[in-house]
């Protein structure tokens, strides 16, 4: 089908960028600009009774205003909150709304004391849809498609896992309370909002591509990970529920239970060398393990990618990311990389992270030479 | 036995009796023992040297001795006092105190001179002729005498008589223990003088003491209240005949003239001693056709100005005046009594008017306001000081120059004709805008409603200085046997000002340097402010541009050449540098927002210094490599910005040297590590170095060393940048300094700052 969307900015002049966001073809969208002009509820009610698939929202709708008593005195949150009030209502009408916005304003919109930004399914600078129109178009779409998937089963009792496409296997390694938890939401864009938080943004079910190599031990020099993938996929280890076209993401699990029939040892117990070894044999890959950044060396026990550097980390050589959010155990919790506390590297990552006040002590060492790596 | 005694006592007093001359003393001796004989009584006798006990008991000091002498001269209504000094550089020398005052009889000179504890000036509280109150303490002038010297011929006369007294007193002889005081004849004598002659004349002989010139000036000091700043007019006349009336008094001046030898000690006048600490000397004037101007001068301020007044004063006459203006803080009464000067200014501050040579009251009485320097003052319309206390001024009109002024029947005031009426307007005006000039001058507020107005701080000399003159003012009144503990006092005190102002003047200097380099820095840091708005303006701008780009060569696509290639090829390296540089800046603006302070990872910083400029080196082909060893090495807390700021100077002048050095290598080197317990950032490039002509100015503000060329693209540096960097490392107690680069590399600099106190090994 062809998804209609909205782009609201009251600056005409980003309308172009508005424009990227259409993607043309049969299971493409249309994105239509809309300036701001009028006040917010006839706003809201006009884009409501158009029925959009997706709604893209400038920060600052209130900027540009033709006259002084222009009606757009408003901000996207308001606008967004109303459109997702609506939402409760009536499940059929839940829709994406997203944030599009110039960066320093998206920065500063998501800083820790704003509470709004859960109204916003996903948010993207203006300067990376111009610079990644390709990759931003892949998941405005995949947003869209998911909420028409959702909303079409709503109805059904297990729909989270019809959803993200769990079968009996999947369900028997993963901690199902908070599961059903979430399958008990009342509007879409809450089970979409936990769908991205547990599943999508976090490794732990899933993996990112940067969690798979390190869980793999591969470096991400390697040549060959098209292939990597492809046989990944052709095992299973792909995911391919809800939002997979536009997230690429690989079941964890199911990874570990393939490593486990291939390499007859857990992946975690074999070091970077032997499980591409492992690999490299298996599939006819030339794969290069991945050294450790504080040891230099590749018989590391990578476990995850570092918050900071996204390389290869081993969880011995690693300390606690600080979350202000608690999460449930399906998320596996953020660590950064020794190399990055000794470096001060982690410092320069947006969103910022810190330290967890339970491995201060550690990082206070790393950090002025009490610890020193061997790499 | 007892009355056989008494016979013989009236015996003999019998025989003195008939005798032609009488022996007075005789008489004494006879009278004194038949007393003792008196059986039914007993009297009080006093020892003749308590005559001495009291002279250094009640007075103590010789200065307040002369002090009480010339207040004894002012109680009886002496204009002039004239104290001379022979030899007094030691003990044993002379001394002659001598003045115009209403002079004693011979009655007064037995019944209150010769009379202890005397009830003549409680009785007289205020002087006969012209109502002083009096200054001196009861019955202490023979004593301050006795104190003195030695030896006293006091000479007396008043006026009307064609006698005067001449009285020899040898204290030291004759005034001894076990002698009664009542005894002790004092020779008396008469000598001829013209009958208007009037005053008393002390011959103090072989002083005690040795005077020094600190002395003197104490005493003259302590009897400076006595003493109006003024010249005394030629004449004083009786205001009528009322016998309860006073005659106007004309002052009472104080000559002490110490001769030693052909030698003149430095007279201490009124002048020199008081005057001299006046602020300006306002001098006013009007010429023959009416056209009024004044001057103001002042030695302490080094001023001098003076300016006409455009209001025309046709019915004055020709006419000058002077008046001495003072402000009574302590810097600008050093070494005199800041109390004192103020009480002179309560007492005859104000401006006085004489007319043919005689005052005219009440024109600068103390209760006389008639140019409203106190009311407006007091309403707070003059912030200045310009209150009559503050002028000591006086007018001399003549019937002659100035006809048209004439005094009231009663003499107690002129006529407030139009004349008067411009003499007012004229003398305020003068004294009025002097004191605002000097107030000006001073960077003092004038009128409560100035708005551009700065006041200055105090600079610590003045505080010191004042110091030294509350010291000296506590402690110059004593004569203490310390003397050395209170020479190395003003010794220490001496040296501190001397250190203080060195410091200032060094100050000063520091000063005037700063001022130039803090205005660019104002201006600088105002840019900031301009610079984030910029930085997120034009990136919102680039990313419209980009987009359009896009589109615009997607729309080429389908039959593009190699033109079209190379041109969209070319404008895509340009927006990406333009983006570069915009998130430089924007990333800038959020690190300076921070105030905190934080130990600084500089592989961590310089890593994403290189990233954030990798864009921008890379179009100019220049190659930038880094190393940090050992990893985790941090500097003491410091700003981010700080680290920053350094780097980026250093890369921008890199660059401009590189692109001037025309050379094949392009290359720019960081390395960070630790020496000697600093972290050291050397930054080295490929370009055209720095003259060693040069070296020691590189880090003065404003020197740079490019100037812009039309084919350049870098342009003009402002001259600021290592300057920059050379605070920012004294600012966090490090260094920067030229080295010596490694080979292949042609410029090094060297930025130090502390290591972390936490960094291990």
């Amino acid at each position: 089908m062809m998804y209609k969307g909205f782009f609201v900015d009251d600056s005409e002049r980003d309308k172009g960028i508005g424009g990227n966001l259409s993607i043309a073809g049969k299971e493409g969208m249309e994105v239509e600009f809309i300036k701001p002009e009028l006040p917010l509820v006839e706003l809201a009610e006009k884009l409501l009774s158009d029925k959009p698939d997706l709604v893209a929202l400038d920060y600052r709708l209130d900027e540009e205003r033709e006259k002084e008593d222009a009606p757009n005195r408003y901000k996207a949150g308001p606008l967004a909150q109303y459109l997702r009030d609506n939402a409760l209502d009536s499940t059929e009408s839940d829709f994406p709304i997203i944030l599009v916005s110039h960066e320093h304003k998206i920065k500063k919109y998501f800083e820790p004391d704003l509470t709004v930004h859960d109204l916003f399914d996903r948010h993207y600078t203006k300067q990376e849809i111009v610079k990644e129109p390709d990759r931003c178009r892949r998941e405005i779409l995949s947003l869209a498609r998911g909420y028409k998937q959702l909303i079409g089963i709503w109805d059904k009792q297990d729909r989270l896992y019809l959803l993200v496409g769990l079968n009996e296997d999947d369900k028997a390694e993963i901690d199902q309370q908070p599961l059903r938890e979430l399958n008990a939401l009342k509007a879409p864009h809450q089970v979409i909002r936990n769908i991205f938080r547990y599943f999508i943004d976090r490794s732990g079910i899933l993996l990112d591509l940067n969690n798979l190599l390190a869980s793999l031990g591969i470096s991400p020099d390697s040549k060959n990970l098209d292939k990597l993938l492809s046989v990944l996929n052709k095992n299973g280890i792909t995911y391919t529920g809800i939002f997979g076209k536009g997230w690429e993401r690989w079941w964890n699990y199911r990874l570990h239970r393939l490593g486990q029939e291939l390499c007859s040892e857990h992946l975690g117990y074999l070091t970077a060398e032997q499980r591409v070894l492992c690999l490299n044999e298996n599939f006819g890959l030339k794969l290069i393990p991945a050294k450790s950044k504080w040891t230099g060396r590749t018989d590391a026990m990578f476990a995850f990618a570092c918050a900071s550097c996204r390389q290869p980390t081993e969880m011995e050589f690693s300390v606690a990311a600080y979350e202000p959010l608690p999460h449930p155990g399906l998320i596996h919790p953020k660590r950064i990389c020794w190399k990055c506390v000794q470096t001060g590297e982690y410092q320069n990552i947006y969103p910022r992270l810190s330290v967890h006040e339970d491995d201060l002590l550690v990082a206070n060492k790393i950090e002025h030479g009490e610890i020193k790596g061997e790499g | 036995m007892r009355n056989q005694d008494i016979d013989e006592i009236r015996q003999a007093i019998q025989n003195e009796l008939g005798k032609d001359k009488l022996n007075f003393n005789r008489f004494s001796e006879l009278t004194n023992d038949l007393l003792a004989l008196d059986q039914d009584a007993v009297r009080f006798s006093v020892d003749a040297r308590h005559i001495h006990r009291l002279g250094f008991e009640l007075v103590g000091k010789q200065e307040t001795a002369l002090s009480e002498l010339i207040k004894n001269a002012y109680d009886a209504d002496a204009i002039q006092i004239t104290i001379d000094f022979k030899e007094y550089h030691q003990a044993g020398g002379g001394l002659i105190v001598d003045d115009n005052g209403s002079g004693m009889t011979e009655q007064v000179i037995r019944d209150a001179w010769m009379r202890l504890s005397t009830s003549d000036k409680k009785n007289n509280p205020i002087s006969s002729r012209f109502g002083r109150s009096r200054a001196g303490r009861k019955g202490i002038g023979r004593f301050a005498v006795e104190r003195l010297g030695e030896r006293l011929i006091l000479e007396t006369n008043v006026a009307g008589e064609i006698y005067g007294h001449r009285v020899h007193f040898d204290w030291d002889q004759h005034f001894q223990h076990g002698r009664s005081l009542t005894h002790i004849a004092n020779p008396i004598e008469r000598f001829a003088k013209p009958p208007e002659e009037a005053g008393t004349r002390l011959i103090i002989e072989r002083l005690r003491d040795k005077w020094t010139e600190k002395t003197l000036e104490r005493v003259w000091k302590s009897v400076l209240l006595l003493q109006p700043p003024f010249k005394p007019p030629a004449r004083s006349r009786a205001v009528s005949d009322d016998i309860s009336s006073y005659e106007p008094d004309p002052g009472f001046q104080v000559v002490i003239n110490g001769h030693h030898g052909d030698e003149i000690a430095q007279e201490l006048s009124l002048e020199k001693t008081f005057l001299e600490h006046r602020v300006a000397l306002i001098r006013g004037r009007i010429d023959n056709e009416g056209n009024g101007s004044f001057a103001v001068q002042s030695k302490k301020l080094g001023f001098e100005d003076t300016s006409k007044i455009d209001q025309k004063f046709s019915l004055i006459g020709k006419l000058e005046f002077e008046a001495s203006y003072f402000i009574y803080k302590p810097s600008l009464i050093s070494g005199f009594s800041l109390r004192k000067a103020e009480e002179m200014g309560a007492k005859y501050g104000g401006f006085r008017i004489y007319r043919d040579g005689f005052r005219v009251m009440p024109y600068g009485e103390p209760h006389d306001d008639w140019l409203k320097l106190a009311y407006d003052s007091a309403r707070r319309s003059l912030l200045i000081p310009a209150s009559n206390s503050n002028f000591f001024g006086q007018i001399e009109l003549t019937s002659l120059e100035n006809s048209l002024f004439e005094e009231t029947i009663s003499r107690e005031g002129l006529i407030e004709n139009e004349a008067y009426e411009e003499l007012h307007s004229f003398v305020r005006i003068c004294l009025e805008d002097a004191a605002k000039r000097i107030a000006a001058h001073r960077g003092r507020k004038q009128k409560a409603g100035q708005k551009d107005f700065e006041p200055k701080e105090r600079k610590p000399s003045e505080i010191l200085q004042e110091a030294i003159d509350d010291f000296e003012e506590e402690t110059g009144a004593l004569i203490t046997d310390e003397q050395a503990e209170k020479e190395k006092a003003r010794e220490t005190l001496t040296r501190a000002m001397e250190v203080t102002q060195r410091f200032e003047e060094e100050a000063e200097t520091k000063e005037k340097k700063h001022i130039r380099y803090e205005e660019m820095l104002r201006i600088l840091a105002s840019l900031g402010i301009s610079i984030s708005i910029f930085g997120h303006e034009v990136s919102g701008g680039l990313t419209r541009v980009t987009d359009t780009f896009n589109k615009l060569a997607a729309s080429f696509e389908p039959r593009q050449t190699a033109g079209h290639g190379e041109f969209l090829s070319e404008m895509k390296e340009g927006l990406g540098r333009l983006y570069d540089l915009a998130a430089y800046i924007n990333a800038q603006v959020d690190n300076a927002g921070s105030r905190n302070k934080s130990e600084i990872p500089l592989y961590g910083r310089i890593k994403k210094f290189a990233d954030q400029f990798a864009g921008y080196l890379k179009t100019r082909g220049i190659k930038l490599s880094f190393t940090v060893e050992p990893p985790f090495l941090r500097t003491a807390p410091m700003h981010q910005s700080e680290i920053d700021s350094v780097l980026f100077n250093f890369l921008t002048n890199s660059v401009k040297a590189i692109e001037r050095a025309k050379s094949d290598q392009l290359v720019i080197s960081i390395k960070a590590g630790c020496k000697d317990g600093y972290a050291v950032i050397t930054f080295q490039d490929t370009g055209t170095g720095v003259p060693g002509n040069i070296a020691e100015y590189i880090f003065d503000a404003f020197y740079t060393t490019t100037q812009y060329h039309e084919d350049e693209i870098v342009g003009p540096g402002s001259g600021l940048g290592l300057k920059i960097v050379s605070d920012i490392a004294s600012a966090n107690g490090g260094f920067v300094r030229i080295e010596k680069p490694e080979a292949g590399f042609t410029c090094r600099f060297d930025f130090g700052v502390p290591i972390s106190d936490k960094q291990v090994g």
